[in-house]
């Protein structure tokens, strides 16, 4: 798996190194703005917010790029060519699915180490910016919540590409070779796994609302944390969703396996 | 003489289409078989259950005694009709791929092909001419030690003096202790390596033997059977 993990990262080399120089000078870019610019009691709070919030989502278009690439590529594999490589390889069907979820998390830690480099590099050439977080940044990073909410992000976003995959493979094992009728069919059952789990997420809050469920990752940063309704991570839709990734993989290997047409 | 392909009642169906219906042949160890059909007939289906991408809707399908799978993979070196290889690698990438994943896979043989082929590790498969291209699938797959060799349509886009050197190649690679099934529709150029030959049409085995024997049989060429065999197709 980690072969194959290798050689698709090869495969990327360039598109990351464009990705990367983008970013880097986007954030040059914003920080060239504020280069200079000191603490400024007149300053509006939403501008010196919104530079570094900007940036983050800079960071999040990015992330989104490389996740339909993800997906994109691993419907190539299926339908296209250079599926008959992969494919072809002594490899279980949950080894070239793995291979593809390492490559996701790989993504998913180069976009948040990416943009904690921004946001340190616009603080260090821009100290004026966003002074009503400084001071809390370091005490919200020590929360426990904080980082178990990011572990359950990270595996929400595995079991929704995990679904994805499903979806795609599924298509492809019923439709063969009509590649848009196995693309249409393989969103529609993305789109329906999604929708079912949310509707049975959103259920089972309701029904296990009295058992106190929640995350509270904000409670060290007064803005988000603190007030009558502070900002809250439930638990129980991300559990349900990360069950089902599980068995998506589970079902997608044994598809790959036993039932794949390329 | 023991079978390394055994298939029996193999039906392959799709929602609307089937692509194999009731096939049963044998390859045995050390054999060329010619597998000969017009566009559509089944050929390339039947290649790919037998490289483990296509799995079979009814019947039987033994590789070595094994049910097409991971086992059957390592053993099995596949060439498809298209270019299968990613656009961004060098031949030498290429190389180092299947290095990787294919214990039978011999570096040395690799370079040696290449060299006879007249292409270089540093060459990206982007830059490549079809034939090229050709040369280097080739290279790839002739590179490994494998049991089965399964090549589907190995000389289209292969003008003739390579496909003079490819077929030196096949001849100079081939062991008496694996088989290969070579599709084609060149079949004057290379009816005289084969083994068996089997003749398919809309997914039916309409005549299969061994070459020699359906040669003297019918007073032919196995082009000439050929001709003869899918006659109605060409008139249609």
């Amino acid at each position: 798996m980690w072969k194959l993990v290798r050689y698709q990262l090869r495969g990327r080399r360039l598109l990351y190194t464009i990705g990367l120089i983008v970013m880097c000078a986007l954030t040059l870019y914003q920080a060239t703005h504020y280069i200079g610019m000191q603490e400024n009691p007149g300053q509006s709070a939403p501008v010196s917010i919104n530079v570094p919030l900007m940036m983050a989502y800079f960071w999040v278009l990015f992330y989104v790029v490389m996740t339909v690439i993800n997906i994109v590529t691993y419907t190539q594999d299926l339908y296209g060519d250079t599926g008959y490589l992969v494919f072809s390889l002594p490899l279980r069907g949950a080894e070239i699915l793995g291979s593809r979820i390492v490559l996701l998390v790989i993504d998913t830690l180069m976009t948040l180490l990416g943009g904690m480099t921004s946001v340190i590099v616009l603080a260090c050439l821009a100290p004026g910016l966003a002074p009503q977080i400084r001071p809390w940044v370091g005490r919200f990073l020590l929360t426990g919540d904080y980082w178990v909410m990011c572990l359950g992000v990270l595996a929400v976003i595995v079991s929704f590409m995990s679904i994805t995959f499903f979806g795609v493979t599924f298509g492809k094992t019923l439709t063969n070779s009509k590649k848009h009728l196995g693309s249409i069919f393989s969103a529609l059952v993305v789109i329906a796994v999604l929708w079912s789990s949310a509707q049975f997420g959103v259920m089972l809050e309701t029904r296990f609302s009295g058992i106190h469920l929640y995350l509270y990752p904000w409670q060290n940063l007064p803005i988000l944390g603190e007030g009558t309704q502070p900002v809250q991570f439930p638990l129980v839709s991300p559990l349900m969703f990360v069950a089902l990734g599980v068995l998506a993989f589970a079902m997608t290997s044994w598809l790959m396996d036993r039932k794949l047409n390329l | 003489m023991s079978m390394l392909v055994q298939i029996s009642s193999l039906t392959k169906r799709y929602i609307t289409t089937t692509a194999l219906s009731d096939v049963t042949l044998e390859l045995p160890e050390g054999h060329i078989m010619g597998l000969l059909g017009p566009n559509g007939s089944g050929k390339t289906t039947l290649m790919k259950i037998l490289a483990g991408l296509v799995s079979p809707t009814l019947g039987t399908v033994l590789v070595d005694g094994m049910a097409p799978g991971i086992r059957t993979k390592a053993i099995v070196s596949f060439l498809p009709d298209v270019n299968h290889l990613d656009r961004w690698m060098s031949v030498g990438e290429a190389g180092d791929f299947y290095a990787d994943f294919y214990l039978d896979f011999d570096r040395k043989r690799f370079d040696e092909l290449l060299s006879i082929m007249g292409l270089t590790a540093t060459q990206k498969i982007g830059s490549l001419s079809k034939g090229m291209v050709e040369k280097v699938r080739l290279s790839l797959v002739f590179s490994r030690r494998a049991r089965l060799y399964v090549l589907d349509e190995p000389f289209g886009g292969l003008d003739p003096l390579a496909r003079s050197q490819v077929l030196d190649a096949l001849v100079a690679n081939f062991r008496t202790d694996c088989s290969m099934i070579l599709s084609t529709q060149m079949v004057a150029d290379v009816e005289h390596f084969f083994d068996d030959v089997v003749f398919l049409d809309d997914g039916h085995v309409v005549l299969a033997g061994e070459a020699e024997d359906l040669r003297t049989r019918r007073g032919a060429s196995i082009e000439d059977i050929h001709r003869e065999v899918y006659g109605h197709v060409e008139a249609r």
